[in-house]
């Protein structure tokens, strides 16, 4: 059994690079490589399912070392896999996930002209993902951190005649850059401190807070919490099949899933722990916050990931990382399936993004209409859907701990927000009276595009229950309470739900102005992207101009440079041609004071 | 002139500095000296006129100051040492009196100021002989007693030296100014080394009167005397442009060049010596003389200014000056790095 | 070897259609490399009035909406205690002091 999931997991990742190669064999024949990226991915999904229904059955784990890469005195770094209950199960379902996502990527990108090139980025972002995922050493796991960011930042900057498409790609990479310094700082520590890479040695020591504030750092810029958050709506500039892939499997939930790898170190460190609850909390309840008024459907669902991210963070906070995981897994089903439904709103209303033009789809897109409402309830943790497994045990365990009742409160307004902000979604989008315009070519029999919806569909209403069936209960701390708490989260977002039925209609009535500044803050995104967008760039310039221009340029490399240069070597040099009048008395001058001068001095 | 008095001027002004250079008492080298430079005068006043003249006077003027100075400084030794062996300068005040005196025989700064006003008023062929043939009578003066000079003295002359040739250059546009300046500056450099090891003085001399000799026939070639008249080269004889270009380079002391060795030399001993502030400070000033020859070379090789078409046409009148010389002199003025070893052991006499 | 290089074709386009997959293969995509501008039915559009829906189209749809409801629903029935609580809770306040093993205040 040890060498199936050994070699079945290792199969499943080499298979994704099958199509690679044919295209660096074969670059000029493109025509069927998107159908070969998109069935690499669906038999390496396959051919992944007999470790995880192995593991499931025995629960056993591995480590794959099979190739030492470089030592430099003692410090060894081998090619490792480390195929544990994480990756074992978080394999299949990014695998699923992209599989469906690159089906329906070949009816959305239909029509690019580079759309090869769009599935060898989507492949190639996948696989880095799986290289963070099952790394056992940290080498492997940065390897797998920086092409899961470079890849990001090509695939949203994947319309590239855009400038917004450009700017929201540097965002991304730059903020993720700032994440990295995280990632790399706890390298360095680990190195200097311990002088091992490999997860098994590290789990064996201790890391202090530094280094652990390091990984916190990484996880903030990669998984987009509070303060380095503004890429991940920007990046809804990306085509819809890179955000759905961006925002369910790959990039945005690396940040998490490190915090999760190396839950062993930092449960025992409160600090930390701390920051990470409040972190998530705030960046929860400010997500929802901006999610509630935003009017584009994408930067709605974006602002959902980025509330998510921040009750996975929260969840990590808590101490509770196989939750945390949980969450992780069911979110990427629902998510997906969001994102596939916009992608569908979004293509067949002829690239309209903004949700106050839609309306009626429930007649014209049944399918998509079926799929949106059931991952919006999944979403908002709907009893017995996806998205309740993983959300509901994590607010009863909120319950339950010890923790500050300030980050509970936070996490139940941001409960209540989910239901609202998607019930909202819904009403804009599928309910009502159409308004956007009157002809329209709208098609969704295409299979490309109802499979994979469907498919992550069923995915969102079952995963979470299978997930839950097959933990090893050992994981997870059952908790036990009395049912006005343990219906806590059911009735938070049933208010939510009421609130925003209640608010769409007062907005449909005009009744009552809007509360301006609440709403501003909502709708501008806290801003926040204006702040430290314009201010602090502007400063940082300035002062950079300064330093530039005047230090530099006018002072150093002109005034003092050769401006000075010039007016002492002219200042010299006139001097001495001065001296220079043709007239013998000046030798006899010379000869007169320097001759008795030097005979002194040197005698 | 007459042919019988060219002869015996140019023998006179051979056999002078043949004599000091020969000589092992104070007296016979005095003797030499003076030989030369009244020999020197005629070459100096050959095409007669006022600015020849008076530069010749200057001259005469300047060295008979110094020939008197150094018969003081030779019966001051002789006084005091009872000898008049040309080695044994073993009297601190003459040693002294004798390194100021072939100072101003060598016109170093401070006592330079005779040098670019004379060279300017004399022929350019005078000139070269001048600026070259005339220095090494004083040099030899110098390597024999060097055990004996004033470091402090000789450092404080060199390094003022280099820098009024840098300084001094700078404003000029006249080429035999410019060459002087150039001169006082590698006087500078000669005598930085004499007292730390003279024969790589002697190596810095000789390789500057070969230079310097192939500019100036270079420069006679064309008859110009200024940086302006330079423009118009390329129609004269446009390899000359490439020769001054070299040749200029290598006196500037360009790495690939041979003007480079003996500065690279001299630098490395000096280093060797913990003179690095001096050798940084030589090094620095030789920037100016760069500076200056770069002028030379872009106004003569790098551009074309805009001339009348006339002027265009001299490329078609056949030349007169033999050009014999010139060719050998280039390529040892531009390619002896490689030999470097073999200078080294010619001088390591 | 000429035998063998005769099965060429069959391994060719077979794992052809093993790479194509079913969905292509009905939607008559990736045959010969063309590709078609939509794929599945044909929907002509329209001007002012919802769209004609295709049977299959409606008949997914309702039944992603009917899993969704049973599987909801069927859950409430057989697994309700996953949101209203396992058992009846304790309420502490009905404890006497007898049951919390408290003497009486005035045991002294």
């Amino acid at each position: 059994m040890n060498n199936m999931l050994n070699t079945m997991t290792l199969m499943s990742i080499t298979t994704l690079t099958t199509p690679l190669i044919i295209n660096l064999i074969f670059p000029h024949k493109t025509t069927k490589l998107p159908m070969y990226y998109k069935m690499a991915v669906k038999y390496a999904f396959l051919i992944s399912l007999p470790p995880l229904l192995s593991f499931i059955h025995t629960g056993q784990e591995s480590i794959i070392t099979n190739w030492k890469w470089f030592s430099i005195n003692s410090f060894n770094l081998t090619m490792s896999f480390k195929l544990d209950y994480f990756s074992i199960i978080f394999i299949p379902i990014a695998l699923y996930v992209t599989w469906s996502i690159l089906e329906f990527s070949q009816w959305y990108m239909n029509s690019d002209p580079n759309i090869h090139q769009f599935f060898k980025y989507l492949v190639m972002f996948l696989l880095t993902m799986m290289i963070l995922i099952t790394a056992n050493n940290l080498f492997q796991l940065f390897i797998g951190w920086e092409g899961v960011g470079i890849m990001s930042f090509m695939l949203i900057g994947w319309w590239h005649g855009r400038s917004d498409a450009n700017t929201a790609a540097l965002q991304a990479i730059l903020y993720n850059r700032i994440g990295d310094m995280g990632l790399m700082l706890t390298m360095v520590w680990l190195m200097i401190n311990i002088g091992l890479w490999d997860l098994q040695h590290i789990f064996m020591t201790k890391m202090n807070t530094l280094a652990l504030l390091g990984l916190v750092i990484a996880a903030t810029g990669k998984s987009a919490q509070f303060g380095l958050h503004p890429w991940l709506p920007s990046a809804m500039e990306g085509p819809t099949p890179v955000s759905a892939l961006l925002h369910s499997s790959t990039m945005v939930v690396a940040g998490v899933f490190l915090l999760i790898r190396f839950y062993p170190m930092m449960k025992d460190n409160n600090t930390i722990l701390t920051i990470i609850l409040c972190m998530g909390a705030i960046t929860s309840l400010f997500a929802a916050i901006c999610a509630t008024t935003q009017n584009d459907i994408k930067k709605i669902v974006a602002f959902s990931t980025s509330s998510q991210l921040g009750l996975m963070m929260v969840t990590m906070g808590l101490n509770q990382p196989h939750r945390t995981f949980l969450h992780m897994c069911t979110h990427a089903f629902f998510k997906a399936t969001l994102f596939l439904c916009s992608g569908s709103i979004i293509h067949n209303l002829n690239n309209e993004q903004d949700i106050r033009k839609m309306g009626g789809l429930l007649n014209i897109l049944p399918i998509t209409s079926s799929a949106l409402m059931t991952s919006s309830l999944a979403l908002i943790g709907t009893p017995f859907l996806t998205g309740f497994y993983s959300k509901d045990p994590i607010i009863e365990t909120m319950n339950m701990s010890y923790i500050n009742s300030w980050a509970l409160t936070t996490t139940l307004i941001t409960t209540t927000l989910t239901a609202m902000y998607s019930l909202r979604m819904i009403y804009f989008t599928l309910l009502n009276q159409p308004r956007f315009i009157p002809l329209l070519t709208i098609n969704e029999n295409h299979p490309n595009l109802k499979n994979p919806i469907l498919r992550l569909t069923l995915g969102s209403i079952f995963t979470g229950y299978l997930l839950t069936m097959n933990i090893p209960t050992t994981y997870m701390n059952p908790t036990t309470m009395p049912p006005m708490l343990k219906m806590s989260t059911l009735l938070v977002t049933i208010t939510g739900l009421l609130i925003a039925m209640e608010l769409n209609s007062l907005t449909n009535k005009l009744a009552a102005p809007p509360l301006k500044h609440a709403y501003n803050f909502s709708i501008m995104q806290g801003y926040f992207t204006h702040l430290l967008h314009r201010l602090l760039p502007l400063a940082s310039l300035q002062m950079s101009q300064y330093i530039a221009t005047m230090l530099m340029d006018l002072n150093w490399y002109e005034k003092i440079g050769p401006k000075n240069q010039m007016n002492i070597h002219t200042t010299m040099s006139s001097y001495i041609s001065s001296t220079q009048k043709g007239l013998i008395k000046t030798y006899f001058l010379s000869f007169i004071i320097s001759i008795p001068m030097m005979m002194i001095l040197a005698t | 002139m007459s042919p019988y008095m060219l002869l015996l001027t140019c023998t006179s002004l051979l056999l002078g500095t043949t004599l000091t250079l020969a000589s092992n008492h104070w007296l016979t080298a005095w003797m030499g000296l003076e030989i030369n430079t009244l020999a020197m005068i005629p070459l100096m006043t050959y095409p007669n006129h006022s600015r020849s003249t008076e530069s010749a006077i200057k001259y005469f003027l300047t060295q008979a100051t110094a020939s008197m100075m150094m018969m003081f400084a030779i019966i001051q030794n002789a006084w005091a040492t009872n000898q008049w062996t040309l080695t044994q300068m073993s009297n601190n005040t003459a040693s002294i009196l004798m390194t100021l005196t072939l100072a101003i025989k060598l016109g170093l700064a401070p006592f330079h100021f005779w040098v670019p006003e004379v060279t300017q008023g004399i022929p350019l062929l005078s000139g070269m002989i001048l600026l070259t043939w005339q220095k090494v009578a004083p040099v030899s003066i110098m390597y024999q007693i060097s055990p004996s000079l004033n470091m402090k003295i000789l450092t404080t002359l060199a390094i003022l030296s280099t820098l009024t040739g840098g300084w001094g250059g700078l404003n000029q546009t006249h080429l035999r100014k410019i060459l002087a300046y150039s001169s006082i500056s590698h006087m500078g450099w000669t005598i930085i080394i004499m007292p730390i090891n003279p024969n790589l003085a002697l190596l810095n001399l000789f390789i500057y009167i070969i230079i310097t000799t192939t500019i100036f026939l270079t420069l006679n070639l064309a008859q110009v005397t200024k940086i302006k008249s330079l423009a118009n080269l390329w129609n004269k004889s446009t390899p000359m442009t490439m020769i001054i270009m070299i040749t200029l380079m290598s006196l500037g002391s360009l790495p690939p060049l041979t003007g480079f060795m003996p500065k690279w030399l001299i630098l490395q001993e000096l280093v060797n010596n913990n003179n690095i502030a001096t050798a940084t400070l030589m090094a620095m000033s030789t920037l100016l003389n760069l500076f200056f020859y770069m002028r030379i070379i872009y106004t003569s090789t790098l551009t074309m200014f805009p001339t009348t078409n006339n002027s265009k046409l001299q490329w078609m009148y056949a030349q007169t000056k033999k050009t014999t010389m010139i060719p050998p002199l280039t390529v040892i003025s531009s390619m002896l790095l490689p030999l470097t070893p073999l200078c080294l052991t010619l001088f390591q006499m | 070897m000429s035998a063998l290089r005769r099965l060429g074709p069959f391994l060719r386009e077979g794992g052809r259609r093993f790479l194509a997959g079913p969905s292509e293969r009905s939607a008559g995509y990736g045959l010969g490399g063309i590709r078609h501008a939509g794929g599945g039915v044909h929907i002509e559009p329209r001007y002012r009035q919802y769209p004609q829906l295709t049977k299959s189209q409606v008949f997914q749809a309702e039944m992603l909406s009917a899993t969704l409801w049973f599987w909801i629903l069927w859950h409430f029935w057989h697994d309700s205690d996953a949101v209203v609580g396992h058992f009846p809770y304790p309420d502490p306040s009905q404890w006497t002091d007898e049951e919390l093993g408290i003497p009486p205040d005035d045991e002294d």
